[in-house]
């Protein structure tokens, strides 16, 4: 449709152009002016004994877009279960028949030991990672989304079979909902606590140590045991696109 | 319990309700998590009816998240900072929500909880943007209410076509999203800030080329969730395949949520820098409202499909309520709240009338259900009088609005204003009263309109109980019985007044949030009287009576009367538009976005 | 001149992902595109809050009151993020659905009912 190509392109140019327009009356580049930066940079590491302010912002100045982002999460793997499982029956699922005579290629031994191998590793690197936010630049999501990694290492290496075996649908489910849930609560318990919702209360230690910085390792612990959840529900359900139902048994 | 804890409490509560039923859902039974989640949803609307007296008594409530009081003028955390629109809007939302879930009692034997969790969620983000006073906060709880209304829209996964909606609405709701962002760190940028009353302390006075973009960014985005034309196809794709409850919302509160956060965004954030441009930028909004409310008026007579008609009428009566903001008058305001409560209630009464037709025939085309309503009076009445409040009848919360926002318009000088919006509510009001007399009593002629591409006449019925149960003809009838009630409370004119006269005071919400200076009690508001604008509500109704007659039965009179060739073509251009073709809907956004930030940009460079 | 330059990156990136969408003839195509879009705001986010000569915000090391870039925008970014890859694995399971129910994933053959 040419039409809607021309269109679009000077639709896009008036767009370019305004937002360009738009954009000249930002700050010089590498000149950040604004004093929410600035402030926090000065007194997180010292208020909440931590070294990662970014962690500072992201569990306790700012914990409250961090707990919507994780139901955000939540619910759209909510979603993408709900539209790729609808009518798919709780049988075991037989592998897709083969693509236009061709046979699928077998998983040699190579992909199974690198697989294998790689498993341990991403475990050992994503635990590290997302173990601790204050300390390190790193924190739940991050650890999270690497150890998910295993996941797929495992769909690719031992197969489907295997994979959901370690990581069943309704555990992953219910893990899932523990992890954001608890955040909501650890809020509510704050809140009855200290009378504002996510309150750090938790003793705060010293800057550096690991049992540091009151309730951002907890939280973060639960934010990462729901990231971990819902991505390897999500590899899961994509995962199960890749068999076909057997035919429903007569009486089931 | 304070009345600073109530805030977080009336999102949190949903959200952590949701969370349980997700984690107990393939346990208990499907009654047990309905019940839950009827129980949570009377929770949060005690809640929020809590905060809202807070409100009422204290002027302004504020709650500073982890217990972040700002330093130096600095904001450090997040700030609920509920005003009485939000708190009113808040609580309007928790009862919409709830009325939806006993609908939703008799949905679904079959399917899992996972309806329930994101009804909870998409709950809780409504309640959630409505009383934030961050910015990024804001664009937050937009996602998370997006995000929930994707999947929910995607939920009946038998029908074909309910993915593909749900793909529309997705990608189009996605940019909107994307472009609020860029406004939000492009404000950051300069004044470093995420609270929005601080964000405004920082703007001052100045507005240069920045200001006036992010701002158009800003609200174009929101206007994308308020159905604004050319951004509007997205809500009648969604509407046409989400479940009955779901509609109720969409239509209900979360379209209306928009035109909401433009409101806020505008006077929070922007009014003081964008003070001496009020009068371009207001020539740009009302622009978009005029034509969403013609635009919307007129697709929703061209429909024969029953969810797609009531979207179209929303999608005309949210141009109502962005031309209502656009008045940037407190009278306006006023009656835009009031407005939306009205207009949200009879939506909801109206689609749960249609989820009862579903339900019950299997199919929304008007054609298919010709004479079949005539053995159900009870559902016949409440078509009728949902009909009769879109159009304004005066004993309907709809016309407390309209009132309003009419002598706010004249006001400001607007005189034909009240006329054009009277033109489109009657012109959607006849809709509905002319399918309601075909599928009620057989009028009308046998449409002739049929697109060439074959539809699906019947669909998948939303319940495996094929009755009209009680329970959803009780919820629609609640809901008219509530917005009639409305019209006769006392304060109905005075109530939003003084509410808006808070909300435009940005300096008394400025020292509150960041001195912690008591803002006081909400200043008292002279009620309006509303008996002279009773013959401009009823000649809305009988406009609608009028066309709706004229649609029905105007085949068999003279040709001379019959105008619809006249407008054959514009209406063939009409139906091209409403393609269904998803990369169609990006060019509109597209094209939709520049031209609304060029003519911001053009009207008030003039000024610079 | 440079300056400006870092600004009309983020702006084209936005744009040019907007123009692959309106092309598109594949429904995995216009999610990845989306995410094209997408990764113009974070672009745009951290370049504003970015400190030439400065360090990341993490003091393990060195004082608080070195010279550090703005950790706001990193934290929103990590919201933005996770909001985005959500919300492209959610329209990916949406185009697979439709692949199957539909058959098709050009969205110019893809139309809903009409009434």
């Amino acid at each position: 449709m040419n039409a809607r190509a021309v269109l679009g392109a000077v639709a896009c140019a008036l767009l370019l152009g305004m937002l360009v327009w738009g954009f000249a009356g930002l700050p010089p580049y590498g000149h950040y002016p604004g004093p929410y930066g600035t402030l926090i940079n000065t007194v997180a590491s010292h208020e909440r004994q931590l070294p990662n302010a970014i962690s500072a912002v992201n569990f306790d100045y700012r914990g409250a877009d961090t707990l919507g982002e994780e139901f955000i999460l939540f619910a759209a793997v909510a979603g993408i279960t709900m539209v790729l499982r609808n009518d798919r029956k709780r049988t075991t699922p037989e592998p897709l028949p083969p693509t236009r005579g061709r046979p699928p290629a077998g998983r040699t031994e190579a992909v199974r030991l690198f697989s294998v191998a790689g498993v341990g590793v991403t475990i050992a690197f994503g635990v590290y990672l997302g173990i601790h936010p204050h300390l390190t630049p790193g924190g739940g999501f991050q650890g999270a989304a690497i150890l998910a990694g295993f996941a797929a290492l495992t769909f690719v290496g031992l197969g489907y079979d295997a994979f959901q075996r370690i990581a069943p649908q309704t555990r992953n489910e219910v893990f899932e909902a523990i992890g954001a849930g608890t955040y909501a609560v650890i809020g509510l318990a704050t809140l009855a606590i200290s009378g504002a919702f996510l309150t750090n209360v938790l003793p705060l230690g010293g800057n550096g140590q690991f049992f540091s910085a009151g309730t951002i390792p907890l939280i973060n612990a639960f934010v990462a045991l729901e990231v971990l959840a819902g991505f390897t529900l999500l590899f899961l359900e994509f995962a199960r696109e890749t068999r076909v139902e057997k035919e429903e048994e007569a009486g089931e | 319990m304070t009345a600073s804890a109530l805030a977080p409490l009336a999102f949190a509560a949903p959200l952590t309700a949701a969370a349980v039923i997700a984690a107990l859902g393939s346990v208990l039974p499907r009654r047990v998590t309905d019940l839950i989640s009827i129980v949570a949803g009377m929770l949060t609307a005690t809640i929020a009816c809590g905060l809202l007296t807070a409100v009422a008594v204290n002027g302004t409530v504020i709650h500073w998240f982890g217990g972040w009081t700002p330093r130096h003028g600095v904001a450090l955390g997040i700030a609920f900072t509920v005003d009485p629109i939000g708190g009113a809007l808040a609580t309007f939302a928790s009862f919409l929500t709830l009325s939806a879930l006993v609908f939703a009692w008799t949905y679904y034997d079959h399917g899992g909880p996972e309806m329930h969790t994101l009804m909870l969620v998409f709950a809780s983000a409504l309640i959630g943007f409505f009383l934030t006073g961050d910015l990024f906060n804001l664009f937050v709880f937009f996602e998370l209410m997006s995000v929930s209304a994707y999947a929910l829209t995607a939920f009946r996964t038998e029908d074909d076509s309910a993915v593909l909606g749900a793909l529309s609405f997705a990608v189009v709701n996605s940019i909107g999203a994307f472009l609020v962002l860029i406004g939000i760190v492009m404000v950051y940028a300069r004044t470093g800030a995420l609270n929005m009353l601080q964000i405004a302390h920082a703007l001052a006075a100045h507005a240069d080329p920045l200001v006036i973009v992010a701002f158009a960014l800003i609200a174009f985005g929101f206007l994308v969730k308020a159905s604004i034309v050319p951004v509007h196809f997205w809500l009648t794709e969604a509407h046409a395949v989400a479940p009955t409850p779901l509609c109720v919302l969409f239509s209900g509160i979360m379209v209306q949520a928009g035109i909401y956060a433009t409101a806020r965004v505008y006077t929070d954030v922007f009014s003081g820098a964008l003070a001496p441009h009020a009068h371009q930028i207001r020539v740009v909004l009302l622009s978009f409202g005029v034509l969403t409310a013609v635009v919307g008026a007129l697709m929703c007579m061209m429909q024969q499909h029953l969810k797609r008609l009531l979207a179209f009428s929303t999608v005309s009566h949210s141009g109502m309520m962005l031309c209502a903001f656009a008045l940037f008058s407190t009278r306006g305001l006023a009656g835009l709240v009031a407005y939306i409560v009205g207009h949200g209630l009879v939506k909801g009464a109206l689609f749960m009338c249609s989820g009862v037709v579903l339900n019950h025939w299997s199919t929304l085309d008007v054609e298919m259900l010709r004479g079949r309503l005539r053995r159900t009076p009870w559902l016949v009445s409440l078509f009728g009088a949902g009909a009769l409040a879109l159009a304004g009848l005066p004993v309907f919360a709809t016309f407390v609005g309209k009132a309003m926002i009419d002598r706010a318009a004249d006001e400001t000088g607007l005189a034909w204003l009240p006329f054009v919006l009277l033109f489109a509510a009657a012109m959607t009001a006849a809709a509905v009263l002319r399918a309601l007399g075909t599928m009620a009593f057989g009028w009308g002629p046998k449409s002739d309109s049929q697109p060439a591409q074959s539809h699906p006449t019947t669909e998948a019925p939303e319940s495996s109980d094929t009755g009209i149960p009680v329970v959803m003809l009780g919820t629609a009838t609640v809901l008219l019985a509530a917005c009639v009630a409305l019209t006769f409370l006392r304060g109905r004119t005075a109530a939003p007044l003084s509410a808006a006269l808070r909300f435009v005071d940005r300096q008394a919400k400025f020292a509150f949030t960041m001195h912690a200076t008591p803002t006081g009690p909400l200043p008292h508001a002279a009620p309006q009287a509303l008996h002279d604008a009773l013959p401009l509500g009823i000649a809305a109704s009988a406009l609608a009576l009028a066309i709706a007659a004229w649609a029905l039965f105007g085949s068999r009179a003279r040709p001379v009367w019959k105008l619809g060739r006249v407008f054959q073509p514009f209406r063939n251009a009409l139906q091209l538009a409403h393609s269904g073709i998803v990369t169609d809907y990006v060019v509109w956004l597209t094209a939709g976005a520049a031209v609304f930030g060029l003519a911001m940009a053009a009207f008030t460079a003039g000024m610079l | 001149m440079i300056g400006l330059l870092a600004f009309v990156v983020p702006a084209w990136i936005f744009v040019i992902g907007l123009y692959g969408m309106a092309t598109s003839r594949h429904l995995v195509h216009l999610v990845m595109c989306l995410s094209v879009a997408q990764s113009a705001t974070y672009v745009l986010i951290l370049e504003v809050g970015y400190r030439l000569g400065a360090t990341a915000p993490v003091f393990s090391d060195v004082l608080s009151t070195v010279r550090a870039t703005d950790p706001v925008v990193q934290a929103l970014s990590l919201t933005d993020i996770v909001v985005g890859a959500t919300v492209s694995a959610l329209l990916l399971a949406f185009a697979l659905r439709i692949y199957k129910t539909c058959g098709t994933v050009d969205p110019e053959e893809l139309r809903p009912m009409r009434g």
